[in-house]
């Protein structure tokens, strides 16, 4: 197993690669000086020229390239010019709200779209199945944000049930003060992927469901639900995990949204404050971050799927 | 003189054979058309969300013959009023119509969609056949299109927005740049799986050129797939936009998109509801139109695929 | 109502399936009558989509009526007791312990996810009491009567770790494991090339009578049915046009279909033919059933009475049943 974990990473270095010249030229693609820009119509020639050596822009593309990876592999991964902080730590702190309100909203999707799925598939085409998929289908359409907003004027602003914004670690505040202020972010971001993800979870098994081995399950005797649960939902559950990997990197990506209507101190706020501020460097190293993430979440449904599959194994 | 005499007749040949062979094809395709065409009008969610989407249309359209107000009048006396007679919708911060802003945010996001949903269907396709006939382009580009994959589009999108600053254009300029590798990554395994029929053998050892066969033979024969893959991307464009916009990194203030019309109401969301309400609606149609277009789109064209 | 004699296990009386459609219900399978006696070997013949899975897949009521996407009609009789007045939700106990089921593919017909011991363990927790010991002891049995050697490594093997040919010997032992009374295979070895067919051929016509049970054996092909039938029937578009012992049908085959079925067979001995004998016309669709005789339109000797009205299933001679009127005539005219 640990030969085909070694085999796949390195059959990522070659997206690794490009992915990081992607993010590495964003600063480059600025039109005009990056330097410049960065710092504003405020600022002296002399600081414009500080910053520009600093970064060394005055060098050809590659060599600035290779600078750029072999700062990032040991660790530096640039200067934030409005935080002083580390921008390992900048990162990191703002890691953590992010990535509770992700397990949030996940969790509470697929805890509802695995059943809603399950049960549309048994029951395709009845009522019950044109209600789930509808809902699902209005569950994808309804922006993140939108649905925040209304969240908010509804539960905070008309019945004041719930807190409109702020967050609560659960270092000060504890799990429930936690969980009270992270349940509307974690509903507005849950929508969409509950909806996504049940039509996955409805059509991966309806897939399964033609098989044969389906029907001489049936001639076997197996009972009906004992045929979905254990045997449809185990075969499907390869494509539904692929979504709900895809699901975590999006709420990771889309994060910003509930985090600017509930004012949440995440990577989106984070990402979304500096390009007001024109602080590309943080921008950079965010998006490298999430893009790394995305691809270590990749290289776990991978192994996932070498545990459950064990026709994969002889690849 | 023997043989430019055979090489006429061969040339005869060919171009009969050109002729026929183009003649059963067009007649196979126009069949093919039909059946699409009737698979889609027996769709009650394909109707339903093209009819969905005509009446925002027309909204849209017949706003500034409804309501006498433009969408950049300000009238500062008449700030934050809820909905009544003279306004059907209310007024926002600086006194502006709702409705008309509505209605010209619609017009904004759709322009949006479409251009970017026609870019990266053309850009998407042109790699995609280019990268499906040429070994050494493929590599290259789909290596190109996975690296642009492995970064999240929305954090993509604001990272280009960012740097080429805010405005609509720039707006399609980067999510036409995040949206083309999922049309040339479909496109290409279409087109390597159509490579493979015989015909197209038969094309190549009959002397035909390169571009001919891939966009006279290779390329008619996957605009299903690409023309419902396209219709998502014009779902996504939309939301995308609407999103950035919403975060303050898309189409800029004041001109008017459901996105900002939604970041502006956000501060004052205490004291005018109607600023939520109304563009929400009309947002949350338009995308649900969108969504069952695309579904029955799909269902007609390429009811066997998964998507 | 065919009837040999009182021995008989299986009777299927009318039998009728319609399916819903765009066009309403189209019958996939019409007043299907036929008989199965114990340790009889019943061959059922005859082109794809005649019916012949569909049937048995009635037997086995593997179609949810409930939804009111499927209809069925006339009875299936089993020691005398209609199944079809057996609710679907209780039908779980009669598959695979009374009458069980053997797939052609059987690659796809088994679960890749789960170990085959598992599958066969599945079965036996259903039907049976036997606790986890006795049920592992089973397991081995079984797959050591279908002929898999040292099934002990093996229990914990995928399906996909097999060979065709095993994989089929597996699930005839899934099939087995409850002791069915009536086993019913459909088309079990055409996808098996020909020597793996012939090793499971004799492996049925042995377990048949260690076993105690009845095999229904569907195929399309007529050697095999040689090889193991004791009976066979005849289908064409969802009816039965003639049943009779294995012996009679290709000394003496009555029906004009039955007659192309077996000229259509090249033979390798006897005279070098030019072109091999083809049934003229073709299969025409569900939804274009022809009025009367349904195989009027490509039969021979049709006449105007053929092409009007439907002949019955009638008895011409000794357990020889046909469905012709041509047959009747000559039979009443001798």
């Amino acid at each position: 197993m640990g030969i085909y974990i070694l085999k796949r990473i390195l059959s990522m270095i070659p997206v690794l690669f490009i992915m990081s010249v992607i993010v590495f030229l964003l600063i480059h693609i600025i039109p005009g000086d990056p330097a410049k820009v960065m710092l504003g119509d405020q600022a002296t020639i002399v600081e414009v020229e500080a910053l520009h050596q600093s970064m060394g822009l005055d060098d050809p593309l590659p060599v600035q390239y290779l600078h750029w990876i072999t700062n990032v592999c040991s660790g530096q991964l640039g200067h934030s010019l409005f935080i002083n902080e580390s921008m390992g730590h900048i990162l990191i702190s703002h890691f953590f709200p992010t990535l509770q309100l992700t397990l949030y909203s996940l969790f509470f999707a697929v805890l509802l779209a695995i059943p809603l799925g399950l049960l549309a598939a048994n029951k395709k085409g009845s009522l019950i199945d044109e209600g789930i998929s509808s809902f699902a289908m209005l569950g994808i359409s309804v922006p993140s944000f939108l649905l925040g907003l209304l969240l908010v004027l509804a539960l905070s602003v008309k019945l004041s049930l719930l807190p409109s914004g702020g967050y609560k670690s659960i270092a000060s505040g504890g799990l429930a003060a936690n969980f009270r202020y992270m349940l509307l972010p974690a509903l507005t971001m849950g929508l969409v992927e509950l909806g996504l993800l049940v039509r996955m979870t409805r059509s991966s098994v309806l897939d399964i469901l033609s098989q044969d081995f389906i029907r001489m399950l049936h001639a076997k005797g197996v009972k009906g639900h004992v045929i979905l649960v254990k045997h449809a939902l185990k075969n499907a559950s390869l494509p539904i995990l692929t979504c709900v990997g895809q699901s975590f990197i999006g709420l990771l990506s889309n994060a910003a949204i509930a985090e600017t209507i509930f004012n949440i101190p995440g990577l989106g706020q984070l990402i979304i404050n500096s390009v007001t501020r024109r602080d590309y460097e943080v921008i950079q190293a965010v998006i490298l971050f999430v893009a790394i993430a995305n691809i270590i979440v990749y290289l776990c449904i991978d192994i996932f799927y070498m545990k459950i599959d064990p026709r994969v194994k002889l690849r | 003189m023997e043989a430019e005499k055979n090489q006429g007749l061969i040339a005869n040949k060919k171009s009969q054979f050109w002729a026929e062979n183009q003649k059963l094809l067009m007649k196979i395709r126009a069949e093919e058309r039909q059946l699409a065409v009737k698979r889609f009008w027996r769709n009650r969610l394909a109707v339903g969300g093209l009819v969905l989407l005509f009446v925002i249309m027309m909204l849209a359209l017949l706003a500034p013959v409804l309501v006498p107000f433009g969408p950049y009048e300000m009238d500062i006396a008449q700030r934050l009023i809820a909905p009544n007679s003279i306004h059907i919708w209310g007024t926002d911060t600086f006194g502006r119509d709702v409705f008309i802003r509505v209605a010209y945010g619609a017009r904004v996001s759709l322009m949006i969609g479409i251009a970017v949903s026609m870019l990266s269907c053309i850009l998407g396709m042109m790699i995609g056949l280019y990268a499906s006939y040429y070994k050494i382009l493929d590599n290259i580009l789909m290596r190109l299109c996975d690296g642009i994959s492995a970064i999240p589009s929305m954090l993509l999108a604001i990272a280009f927005m960012a740097i080429l600053g805010a405005s609509a254009t720039n707006v399609i300029v980067s999510l036409s740049l995040v949206f083309t590798p999922s049309v040339a990554r479909i496109t290409r395994s279409r087109a390597l799986a159509i490579q493979e029929l015989t015909y197209i053998e038969a094309m190549k050892s009959l002397g035909a050129s390169s571009t001919r066969i891939i966009w006279l033979h290779i390329a008619p024969n996957l605009l299903s797939p690409v023309i419902v893959q396209t219709s998502f991307i014009f779902a996504k464009a939309i939301i995308t936009e609407a999103a950035l916009s919403f975060l303050g990194v898309g189409v800029p203030v004041p001109v008017p998109s459901l996105g900002n019309i939604l970041y502006e109401a956000k501060t004052v969301i205490t004291k005018g509801w109607w600023l939520v309400l109304c563009p929400g609606i009309v947002t949350a149609l338009y995308v649900l139109g969108l969504n069952m277009l695309g579904d029955g789109l799909r269902d007609a064209l390429d009811p066997r695929a998964k998507y | 109502m065919i009837r040999l004699n009182e021995k008989n296990l299986l009777e299927v009386d009318r039998l009728s399936v319609a399916f819903k459609t765009e066009r309403g219900y189209l019958k996939a399978v019409d007043d299907m009558r036929f008989c199965v006696n114990t340790q009889e070997v019943l061959g059922v013949v005859g082109e794809s989509g005649c019916g012949k899975s569909v049937t048995m897949q009635a037997i086995m009521r593997l179609f949810d009526e409930r939804s009111g996407l499927t209809q069925y009609k006339g009875q299936v009789k089993m020691h005398g007791c209609n199944l079809m007045d057996i609710p679907f939700q209780a039908y779980d106990k009669i598959r695979g312990k009374q009458i069980a089921m053997v797939f052609q593919d059987a690659l796809s017909a088994l679960d890749p996810l789960f170990p085959i011991g598992q599958q066969l363990d599945e079965a036996l927790r259903i039907h049976t009491d036997l606790d986890k010991a006795a049920r592992q002891e089973r397991i081995l049995q079984l797959l050591k009567l279908v002929g898999i050697n040292s099934p002990e490594d093996r229990v914990n093997q995928y399906p996909h770790e097999f060979s065709g040919g095993m994989r089929q010997r597996i699930m005839i032992a899934i099939a087995l494991s409850c002791e069915p009374e009536i086993l019913i295979a459909d088309e079990p070895t055409t996808a098996l090339d020909v020597t793996i067919q012939a090793q499971i051929l004799d492996l049925l016509v042995s377990l048949k009578k260690r076993c105690d049970m009845s095999i229904i054996f569907i195929t399309h092909d007529l050697s095999v049915v040689a090889q193991v039938c004791q009976r066979v029937i005849v289908m064409y578009l969802g009816q039965v046009v003639e049943t009779t012992d294995v012996c009679t049908l290709f000394d003496q085959p009555l029906h004009p279909y039955t007659q192309g079925l077996l000229q259509s067979v090249p033979s390798l001995s006897g005279a070098r033919q030019e072109k091999l004998f083809v049934i003229p016309g073709t299969v025409p669709l569900l939804n274009q059933i022809p009025e009367g005789c349904r195989f009027a339109p490509r039969c021979l000797y049709a006449t105007s009475l053929c092409k009007e009205t439907m002949p019955e299933l009638e008895q011409i001679a000794d357990g020889h049943y046909v469905r012709c009127w041509r047959c009747k005539k000559e039979r009443s005219q001798s």
